[in-house]
């Protein structure tokens, strides 16, 4: 009964293209590392630095994002992500807005050993568990029914949860002393879709549409470890 | 020299990919969201039931008092498609077949619910109950009692026996 067409559009070239620029950057950079036997421990704090270019790409989307990894063994970092998303549309015969919060929780494993020990840049998988508490209304319904004429049900408000895994890929390198730049893709795997029969939302926070059961995320941050320790 | 230009070709290549997968989709919507119950006509109510076809059949919905709107004029149908009034808990029409008049009447309850973002709400109805009053309309038969846009129109809701 219904039938939808598709066309496509260009939309996030910019942060794409800095992407681009930041994996030069990032490569580039590493080769000025100072050669040291000796290899520091301590968190690494990160800062979502594509939030910031979806600002002004997707502006009806703001957010924020922070991590903390540490290297717990060799090779391996378990991680930990916190956000806030906040989504705010106006449709076609709807206005919707959604907002909440999420944590991710998981490990990366680094492929990379390095010979030298002082080296931290990192090719890593991951997995992640992704958790949202967030809130989505919709106002200002109209539903134009060609036979009765204009209907304007209530307004709708819904506290959910969302739940979902992530397999990661990234790449981290240590632009200076402590400091790195990098980048992650991420294929996302929602665990309970019907969360909401009535509307699916438009966006779980962290996750993106709550109406793909599968989606991909592209992000890269700017990172700081705290050097507690070097031995 | 070969070193330089491969990877030039190579960054070439990678800007192709990013800009490829800048591509989304984007939906339009362009049909009705209109929520109908389709009804289809039986005979030989109620042992031997079989389709059958209703010669000269005007079929009007019941909008207010003394407001009607058409839905089938004198048409020869074999089945109907009525949209349900989602600003009522109750959905009434009156099908005439020569000089007889019945009244049927489709109680339901309904909410709002996400179609897609781009084509909006559109309304679920569940029915409750069927009632006719007439001469024409021997008895009923529920066949699907959740009705939204998304339904197939090829789907039969109710059998109406005459």
């Amino acid at each position: 009964m219904l039938k939808m067409k598709v066309k496509r559009k260009i939309s996030g070239f910019f942060s794409k293209a800095s992407g681009l620029l930041l994996v030069f950057l990032t490569m580039g950079s590493a080769k000025a590392l100072a050669q040291d036997t000796l290899r520091t421990y301590g968190p690494r704090i990160g800062m979502d630095l594509s939030r910031a270019v979806f600002y002004f790409t997707e502006p009806r989307q703001t957010g924020v994002e922070a991590s903390v990894d540490f290297e717990l063994i060799r090779h391996l970092y378990p991680v930990f992500e916190l956000g806030y998303n906040r989504l705010s549309e106006q449709a076609e015969g709807f206005a919707y807005s959604a907002g909440g919060v999420y944590v991710r929780a998981g490990a990366d494993y680094d492929f990379l050993s390095p010979d030298d020990r002082s080296k931290h840049h990192c090719i890593c998988a991951g997995l992640r568990y992704g958790f949202a508490a967030f809130s989505q209304k919709a106002k200002d319904i109209s539903i134009n029914s060609s036979y009765w004429g204009p209907y304007t049900p209530e307004d709708y408000q819904a506290q959910l949860e969302g739940h979902w895994l992530e397999l990661v890929a990234s790449m981290k390198t240590e632009i200076f002393s402590n400091f790195f730049l990098g980048w992650s893709l991420r294929l996302k795997l929602l665990l309970n879709p019907e969360m909401d029969p009535r509307v699916r939302p438009l966006m779980i926070a962290g996750y993106g549409s709550g109406r793909e059961n599968r989606v991909f995320g592209f992000s890269y941050g700017l990172y700081y470890k705290i050097p507690l320790l070097k031995r | 020299m070969k070193k330089q230009a491969d990877t030039r070709h190579g960054a070439i290549l990678l800007l192709i990919l990013i800009l490829g997968a800048g591509c989304s989709p984007q939906e339009i919507c362009d049909e009705s969201l209109d929520s109908v119950v389709v009804i289809r006509f039986k005979q030989g109510y109620p042992e031997a039931l079989s389709d059958t076809t209703l010669a000269g059949i005007t079929v009007l919905g019941i909008r207010g008092d003394n407001q009607y709107g058409l839905l089938v004029n004198n048409g020869s149908v074999f089945r109907m498609e009525l949209p349900l009034n989602p600003a009522h808990p109750e959905s009434s029409y009156i099908l005439q077949i020569g000089e007889i008049q019945d009244t049927l009447v489709v109680k339901h309850s309904s909410e709002s619910y996400l179609l897609s973002e781009a084509c909006g709400f559109a309304m679920r109805f569940t029915l409750n109950d069927l009632s006719y009053t007439g001469e024409n309309i021997r008895g009923d038969s529920l066949l699907n009692r959740v009705i939204d846009a998304e339904n197939e129109s090829e789907e039969e809701d109710i059998w109406l026996f005459f």
